[in-house]
C-alpha cells in the first residue's frame, strides 16, 4: 500500500476496511472514512489538476467545501460527474476518478504554454488582446478551451434525485460546535428544528462533546441532515440544499430539500484565507488548518519538511502537534515586522528559523513543491529545502449565506474582515460565521441565540418581531493582528484567486484601468466569480483592490454574495420532473380516435395535437392529401384546445367593444365577428371571435395558445381598470370539445348525421351561429372557417366530443370526409392568407400593419391600444406590412424566415413568416412582412436564405378564392 | 420565495402568484403623448417600500395590492387590489 504518508495510529478513519479507487487509471488504497484528497495525499500525490486559465500546475488547497484546486471527473460504475471536489468525495469501493483541464496528460498538459504568455490571458483579455482582426475569429477557439470539467449527459443522469419541501421554526445551516448548540437551544425553547451538515458526522473545527451530541440524539423537535449542502438562500428564508442519500445501483441518490425557515441560524464556521507570494499556487501549498486537519481526522502527513508561511500569530500553536507528528518546520515567514511574543517564543522553542517581513518570498518546483527562496529583510538571500508550503492568512468569516439571507457586514479590524451585523428578518450568525473563536465562547453565545430564534418565531404565522441583531450578549471576538496578506515580488506570479487565475497583477490592471467599484472590480478580473465563489479568494482580492486604490478594506462594501454558495448537480435541480414528467400531459377528447388514425402527435401550445395522420410515406404526402380532401371533399378537425369564454351580464357589451379594435356595437344576436385585441401599447396581442348569443350574452373564442393569457387579461381590466362595468368572465374552454367540419361536402355530411338546424346558405349564412343539435347531441354550431371552404365550428359538451367525432366520421365516409392535422390547418390557411399570431405577427406588430387602418377609422369608440396608434412611430410608411409572395419560378421551394431584398448586395426590407408548398395550387406560397409591403404589390424581389436568394413577386396574401365565392357557400 | 396573506385564501406561497407590476401606474384619460409614454414605460422602481398588483391566480384569482419593502423583501401589508386599482406595467 502506497500510503508512505500515512501516520501508524490516530484519525476518524476505519483502518479495518481498506478501500481501492483509481486515479487516472492508477490505483491507490485509502481507508473507509477517507476522503479522495486524503486518500491522495497519504500516497504523496501532489498533482491532481490544471487551472482554468493558465493550466498551471495545482494541487490539494484545502480539506473542506472552499476547496478551489482538486476538481476531479468522479465514475461509479455508469454513473460520471465532472467537477466534483476531492476534498469532499468520500472513497467507496469502484470509485474512479479523473483529473480534468489537461492535454495529452496531467503532468504533459499542451495548456500550459497559455503559462508562457500570462499576460495575453490577463483580466479583461476578452476585450483587449483579441480585437484584431476580430474577436469572432478567435471566439471558437476560447470557447472550446474555457469551462473546467466536461458532462456526459446520459451518465450525469443514471442518478435518483428527488425533491422535498420541509418546513420548520428554525433552520440551523452548519452542524459544528455552534450549530448544534443553536440547533439544541432552540428545541429546548419549544421550537422545530431542521440541522443542515455537509458531513456524515457532526462537529466542526472543534469536536460537539458526548453531552451535545447525545442531547441532540434524543432530542425529538431536532431533524439532523447529515451529508447535506446548502446551495443558497432563496427570497425570505428559503433555503435550498442537497442532501447525499448513498448509492444506488446507477449512481447516487439526492434529494433537493427546499427548507422554509421562521428563524435561520448561519453557523457556516469561517474559511482560512491563502497569502500572496510567488508561486504560490504550486501543489504542496496548502492551507496551515487543512495540513492539521489531515492529521487529525485522517492521520495524514501532508508533507515531510514544511515551511510555515503567515500574517498572524494562530498558526504557530500548531506547531508543536506538526512536530510531533512527523511534520519537521523548516521555517516560518512572517509578513509582519514584529510577530506576536508567543509565536517568537514558540519559534524558538522549537528552534525553527523566524524569517519576518521578508523582502522577497518565492516557491520552487513546478508540479511539486521542493522549496522556497527567501530574501530576508536585511537582503540576504536563502534557499529551503521543504515539500509542503503551509499557509495561512487569517480565518474568515463565512457570511456567503447569512449575506444571501440580507444579512448586512461590517469590517471587523482584528480579523481583517467583514463579520455578520444586523438582518431584517429572523436570520441570526452564530459561532466561526460570527467571528468567534474560543469554544467556551462559541458555545455561550449560540444557546442564548439558539433561544432567541426559537422565540421569534413564537408569533403568529406571518407576524414579525423586532429585527434580529447579533445578540448584545456577543462575546469579545479575537483580535489576530493580521499583518499584509501579500508579500512584496512579482505580481503576476501571486495568485489571488486559484480557481479563475486571478493574480496580484490582474488587481493591479483592473484599479489602473478604474474598475475601482467592488462590483466592476469583480467583474473585470472576474475574482470570486468561478464555482468556489471566492470562498478563498474573496478577501485578499479585495485587499489589493484597497491597497491599488488607496482605500481601506474597511472602506470597500463585500459584493452581492448569490446562489448557488455550492455547486448544485442539473438533475437534482430537475428532479424527477423530467421528460414525460416535465408537466402534465393535455390530450384532446379525442385523442384515442387520433390514435386509432395513426396521428403523428406534438406538443402544441401544451396540448398532445395531430400534426398529421399517416396515410402515406411521407409527411408531406400525407399533408398534400389532407390539404386536397379538405378542398374537394370535407375535412375533420378537433380543434376542443380552442380558448372559449363566455363573457355576460348588462355591460358586457360595452366590455368587449372597449377590449376589442372592431366595432362591436353593430353586432347583432346570432352574429359573429374576427375580432383583433390589442395591448395598450398597439401591439397585436391576439385574435379570434366574437358571438352574440343574446343581449348580455356573448361567447369569445382566442387563439388556443392565448387561452389562460386573454382570460386573465380581460379580468384584469374588468377588475383593476373598470370596476363598475357589470361584467362575468367564465372559462369554459374544456367544458366544450370543438370539432370542425370543413370542405364542399361539409354541409352534406352533417344532413347525413342529423340536424335540426337549417343548413341552407340563407338560413345560416357564413359568420354567424346557431344552437340546435347534431347527431341528437346538443350543439353550438359556428359558421366561422379557417380554411377558407365552408366551415362548421361544433361545440358540444367535451364528454360527448367522441361521439359527435364519431358521428361525423360515419356520416362523412361516403364522400371521402378524412381527418386532417395541425400542419394541414397550416397549409389551408396561408393559401387563403389568414394570419397567425405569433408567427406573422411579433411584439411590434400592430393593426395598422395588417392593413386594419379603414376598420379603425370607422370605429366611434375607444378600445385599448387605440390612443398608442397615433405616436409616431406606428405612422412610419416605412413600417412592415403583410403581404403574400409567391416565387417567380412556380418550382421553387420558399422557406419561413427568408429575407427579402432588392439586390443580392441589397439590405434585408423584410422577411416570409409563414411558407409552405401549396397543393392546391401546385406553387409555393407565403406570407412576410415587407417595409411599404402595401405600395409594392407586383415588386420584383429576392428572398435571400442561407447564401441561395430566389427571385419572388410580391402579391395581395389572399393566394386561394381571393372573392370568398367558396367561403360563402 | 415571498409568502404573501391573501385576504381571501389565506397565506400561500410565491408560486401561487403572478407578480403585476407596480400599482399606482393611472391610465391617463386624454391621448397626450408624453403622458401616455409615462403610463407604457416609465416606472418608479424604487429601492423603498412600495405597492405592487400580485394576482392569486392559482387561488381565489383576485388581484391584490401588496405593500413590500423592495430592498429586504418584507411584506407590510396585503389588500383586494379591486376596486379602483391602477393598471399595473405588462
Amino acid at each position: 500500500m502506497n500510503d508512505a504518508r500515512r501516520l501508524p495510529a490516530g484519525g476518524r478513519i476505519d483502518r479495518g476496511r481498506r478501500i481501492s479507487i483509481q486515479f487516472d487509471g492508477k490505483p491507490f488504497e485509502g481507508f473507509a472514512g477517507d476522503t479522495v484528497a486524503s486518500a491522495l495525499l497519504a500516497a504523496g500525490v501532489r498533482l491532481v489538476g490544471r487551472s482554468f486559465r493558465l493550466h498551471r500546475p495545482r494541487g490539494i488547497l484545502s480539506a473542506g467545501l472552499e476547496e478551489p484546486n482538486a476538481l476531479l471527473h468522479v465514475r461509479i460504475g455508469r454513473y460520471e460527474e465532472p467537477n466534483v471536489r476531492a476534498t469532499l468525495m468520500p472513497l467507496r469501493p469502484g470509485l474512479e476518478v479523473f483529473s480534468q483541464n489537461a492535454w495529452p496528460s496531467l503532468r504533459w498538459d499542451a495548456g500550459e504554454l497559455f503559462d508562457l504568455a500570462p499576460k495575453l490571458w490577463s483580466a479583461g483579455f476578452y476585450h483587449k488582446t483579441f480585437i484584431w482582426p476580430g474577436w469572432h475569429v478567435y471566439e471558437p477557439l476560447i470557447r472550446r478551451a474555457a469551462g473546467i470539467g466536461r458532462v456526459r449527459l446520459a451518465e450525469a443522469l443514471a442518478g435518483t434525485f428527488s425533491q422535498r419541501d420541509i418546513e420548520a421554526d428554525v433552520v440551523v445551516c452548519g452542524g459544528g460546535l455552534a450549530g448544534a448548540a443553536a440547533a439544541a437551544a432552540a428545541a429546548r425553547g419549544g421550537a422545530s428544528v431542521v440541522l443542515v451538515h455537509a458531513s456524515q458526522e457532526l462537529g466542526g473545527r472543534a469536536g460537539l462533546g458526548r453531552e451535545l451530541t447525545e442531547e441532540l440524539e434524543r432530542e425529538s423537535a431536532v431533524q439532523t441532515f447529515q451529508n447535506t449542502v446548502a446551495v443558497g438562500v432563496f427570497g425570505e428564508k428559503v433555503v435550498l440544499a442537497s442532501q447525499h442519500l448513498g448509492w444506488g445501483p446507477q449512481g447516487p441518490r439526492r434529494c433537493l430539500l427546499r427548507i422554509r425557515a421562521r428563524s435561520l441560524v448561519m453557523a457556516t464556521g469561517a474559511l482560512e484565507q491563502p497569502l500572496a507570494f510567488e508561486n504560490n499556487d504550486r501543489p504542496g501549498v496548502m492551507l496551515a488548518g487543512a495540513v492539521t486537519r489531515y492529521l487529525d481526522h485522517y492521520g495524514v502527513r501532508a508533507g515531510r519538511a514544511a515551511v510555515l508561511v503567515t500574517n498572524h500569530d494562530e498558526p504557530y500553536g500548531a506547531l508543536e502537534r506538526w512536530s510531533a507528528a512527523g511534520i519537521a518546520v523548516a521555517a516560518i515567514v512572517d509578513s509582519r515586522a514584529m510577530p506576536g511574543p508567543g509565536a517568537q517564543a514558540m519559534a524558538a522553542m522549537l528552534g525553527v528559523q523566524l524569517i519576518a517581513a521578508p523582502r522577497r518570498l518565492v516557491v520552487q518546483g513546478r508540479a511539486a513543491v521542493r522549496g522556497v527562496r527567501i530574501q530576508d529583510a536585511s537582503g540576504k538571500s536563502r534557499a529551503i529545502a521543504c515539500d509542503l508550503v503551509a499557509m495561512s492568512g487569517g480565518w474568515v468569516p463565512n457570511v456567503n449565506l447569512y449575506s444571501q439571507a440580507l444579512g448586512t457586514l461590517s469590517y471587523e479590524r482584528g480579523l481583517h474582515a467583514h463579520v455578520p451585523v444586523a438582518s431584517v428578518h429572523q436570520v441570526y450568525a452564530v459561532g466561526g460565521a460570527a467571528g468567534l473563536w474560543d469554544a467556551d465562547a462559541i458555545q455561550m453565545h449560540a444557546t442564548q441565540v439558539g433561544q432567541e430564534a426559537a422565540a421569534a418565531t413564537t408569533g403568529e404565522d406571518g407576524a414579525r418581531t423586532a429585527p434580529a441583531r447579533v445578540p448584545p450578549s456577543l462575546p469579545d471576538r479575537p483580535t489576530l493582528s493580521i499583518g499584509p496578506t501579500r508579500f512584496p515580488g512579482r505580481a503576476h506570479r501571486q495568485w489571488l484567486d486559484f480557481q479563475h487565475d486571478v493574480t496580484v497583477a490582474d488587481a493591479s490592471a483592473a484599479v489602473q484601468q478604474g474598475y475601482t467599484r467592488v462590483e466592476h472590480f469583480k467583474r473585470y478580473t472576474t475574482t470570486g466569480m468561478a464555482v468556489d465563489q471566492g470562498k478563498t479568494s474573496l478577501r485578499n482580492s479585495l485587499d489589493q483592490l484597497a491597497q491599488y486604490s488607496g482605500q481601506s478594506l474597511r472602506d470597500l462594501k463585500p459584493p452581492t454574495y448569490r446562489p448557488p454558495y455550492t455547486p448544485l448537480a442539473l438533475g437534482a435541480a430537475a428532479g424527477p420532473n423530467v421528460g414525460r414528467w416535465y408537466r402534465p400531459e393535455r390530450c384532446l377528447p379525442c385523442h384515442e380516435d387520433h390514435v386509432a388514425l395513426q396521428a403523428h402527435f406534438d406538443d402544441v401550445g401544451g396540448w398532445r395535437r395531430p400534426l398529421h395522420y399517416a396515410t402515406a410515406a411521407t409527411a408531406n404526402a400525407c399533408i398534400d392529401a389532407e390539404v386536397h380532401g379538405v378542398r374537394t371533399a370535407a375535412g375533420l378537425f378537433e380543434s376542443s384546445p380552442l380558448g372559449k369564454l363566455e363573457v355576460t351580464g348588462p355591460d358586457a357589451l360595452e366590455f368587449l367593444d372597449r377590449l376589442y379594435v372592431n366595432n362591436l356595437k353593430s353586432l347583432g344576436a346570432g352574429r359573429v365577428r374576427y375580432v383583433l385585441m390589442l395591448r395598450d401599447n398597439g401591439v397585436v396581442m391576439d385574435d379570434g371571435t366574437v358571438t352574440r348569443l343574446g343581449s348580455e350574452e356573448f361567447m369569445v373564442t382566442t387563439t388556443s395558445g392565448n387561452a389562460e393569457r386573454v382570460y386573465l387579461w380581460m379580468r384584469e381590466w374588468a377588475e383593476c381598470e373598470w370596476p363598475r362595468l357589470k361584467v362575468l368572465i367564465t372559462r369554459i374552454t374544456t367544458a366544450w370539445g370543438t370539432v370542425t367540419l370543413s370542405g364542399p361536402k361539409a354541409r352534406d355530411t352533417l344532413l347525413r348525421a342529423g340536424t335540426d338546424v337549417d343548413l341552407s346558405p340563407q338560413a345560416f349564412p357564413h359568420m354567424t351561429f346557431r344552437l340546435g343539435s347534431i347527431a341528437r347531441i346538443p350543439a353550438r354550431i359556428y359558421r366561422v372557417s379557417f380554411t377558407g371552404e365552408v366551415s362548421y365550428e361544433i361545440n358540444v359538451p367535451a364528454d360527448r366530443t367522441r361521439e359527435l367525432w364519431h358521428a361525423l366520421q360515419n356520416a362523412g365516409a361516403q364522400d371521402h370526409v378524412r381527418a386532417y392535422g395541425i400542419d394541414a390547418l397550416n397549409a389551408l390557411r396561408t393559401e387563403k392568407g389568414y394570419l397567425h399570431i405569433g408567427a406573422d405577427t411579433d411584439a411590434t406588430t400592430t393593426p395598422l400593419d395588417l392593413g386594419w387602418g379603414p376598420l379603425i377609422e370607422r370605429k366611434p369608440a375607444d378600445f385599448i391600444g387605440r390612443r398608442a396608434l397615433a405616436i409616431a412611430e406606428y405612422q412610419r410608411p416605412e413600417r412592415l406590412h403583410l403581404v403574400g409572395i409567391v416565387a417567380a419560378d412556380p418550382r421553387a421551394p420558399l422557406l419561413a424566415g427568408a429575407h427579402l431584398l432588392q439586390s443580392s448586395a441589397g439590405r434585408s426590407e423584410g422577411y416570409l413568416t409563414s411558407a409552405c408548398f401549396s397543393p392546391t395550387l401546385g406553387y409555393a406560397v407565403a406570407l412576410a412582412r415587407l417595409e411599404r409591403g402595401r405600395k409594392r404589390l407586383s415588386a420584383n424581389l429576392l428572398a435571400y436564405d442561407q447564401g441561395r436568394t430566389t427571385p419572388v413577386r410580391v402579391v395581395s396574401p389572399a393566394f386561394y378564392d381571393p372573392e370568398n365565392l367558396r367561403l360563402s357557400g | 420565495m415571498l409568502r404573501i396573506n391573501c385576504p381571501y385564501c389565506g397565506t400561500r406561497d410565491e408560486v401561487e402568484f403572478r407578480f403585476g407590476g407596480e400599482a399606482g401606474v393611472t391610465r391617463p384619460a386624454g391621448s397626450e403623448p408624453s403622458a401616455w409614454v409615462r403610463y407604457l414605460y416609465w416606472r418608479r422602481s424604487p429601492a423603498d417600500e412600495r405597492d405592487e398588483l400580485w394576482l392569486h391566480v392559482s387561488g381565489c384569482c383576485r388581484w391584490l395590492r401588496v405593500r413590500r419593502d423592495t430592498r429586504t423583501n418584507v411584506i407590510l401589508g396585503v389588500r383586494d387590489g379591486a376596486p379602483g386599482a391602477e393598471r399595473r406595467d405588462e
